[in-house]
């Protein structure tokens, strides 16, 4: 079902892809407008910047982070992926020198509206760093 | 839109929710929400109330002990003993029975390389057939041994008394 129609370099009456014409990525006779962008598989639809103390300083789609203890955060999504297979990778920058990493905790694996952050030092220890940033992808 | 930005400036728009609660662990869970305004761009206008409603609905389980909202300005604890803290209403302490067992941990960490170092050491006197130095390799593995006993001895009264008890001989 597409959206408001007018005239355009792709046609007379070319109108703007609907949220499934978004998902489904197939169409060359629509365009992309501003409040659908977002449904189509190639875009993100989810991206954070958090420090470790939940403190969301810029975000899209997330409801909340969590602080649960040292190295560790839960991210709560706004609207939920369709699954829990959806494509999440994080990251974190911590002070030159003392090298941190970031993974997706496995023994509590993301679900559709949530997923955890655990973040390790040098020496394989859950450790705090600087900030997190998070971006995921998928269908929802 | 005049109107519009003074109406948006008044209410939550830029505000970030807080919340505190202690999990079924015992562990303290800080939830810091994203703006408001932030939230809009993908759940449309929102009223102060279904913004909370909406922060609260997801983020908080329903086994959560004590939440309660905190203000965004409230100083939190450093996080040196993060794993030790107890929430008391609005407040964050410390277990000071968590945060003991944590500091032990850590200094047997920074023990852990010293007596490895000795260990080759004492091999190495060992291999030379020096008693003199063996029994000095000896006296220090002891010291290094027993470093944990006045903190194992302190009944600490306040944090500050435990982040004291690490020895400055492990330091370096």
């Amino acid at each position: 079902m597409a959206n408001s129609a007018f005239d355009s370099p792709l046609g007379v009456n070319a109108s703007s892809a609907s949220q499934s014409e978004q998902e489904a990525a197939t169409s060359t006779t629509t365009f992309t407008s501003p409040g659908t962008q977002q449904f189509h598989p190639s875009a993100s639809k989810l991206w954070l910047r958090a420090d470790f103390g939940a403190t969301v300083s810029d975000s899209y789609n997330v409801t909340s982070i969590s602080d649960d203890g040292t190295g560790k955060a839960t991210v709560t999504i706004a609207t939920d992926f369709g699954g829990a297979t959806y494509c999440v990778a994080a990251t974190v920058n911590t002070a030159e020198g003392s090298g941190r990493w970031a993974t997706i905790d496995n023994t509590s694996p993301p679900a559709a509206g949530t997923f955890e952050i655990n973040v390790y030092s040098a020496a394989g220890t859950l450790a705090d760093g600087s900030f997190m940033y998070a971006v995921a992808f998928g269908a929802q | 839109m005049e109107l519009y930005c003074i109406w948006r400036s008044i209410t939550l728009g830029d505000f970030k929710l807080r919340i505190l609660y202690t999990g079924l662990d015992g562990g303290v869970l800080v939830v810091g929400a994203a703006a408001k305004s932030d939230l809009e761009k993908v759940l449309g206008l929102l009223t102060d109330e279904g913004y909370k409603a909406h922060v609260w609905e997801r983020s908080i389980p329903a086994d959560a002990v004590g939440a309660v909202e905190i203000d965004d300005a409230q100083v939190l604890p450093d996080r040196e003993f993060r794993n030790a803290w107890k929430q008391s209403g609005k407040a964050i302490g410390h277990d000071l029975i968590k945060a003991k067992a944590i500091q032990l941990e850590r200094i047997r960490e920074a023990r852990s390389p010293k007596l490895a170092e000795l260990d080759r050491e004492y091999m190495i006197a060992d291999e030379k057939g020096n008693a003199v130095e063996k029994a000095d390799v000896g006296v220090r593995k002891q010291l290094l041994r027993d470093i944990t006993g006045p903190l194992k001895a302190l009944e600490p009264t306040d944090i500050q008394q435990i982040k004291d008890a690490f020895p400055s001989s492990l330091k370096d």
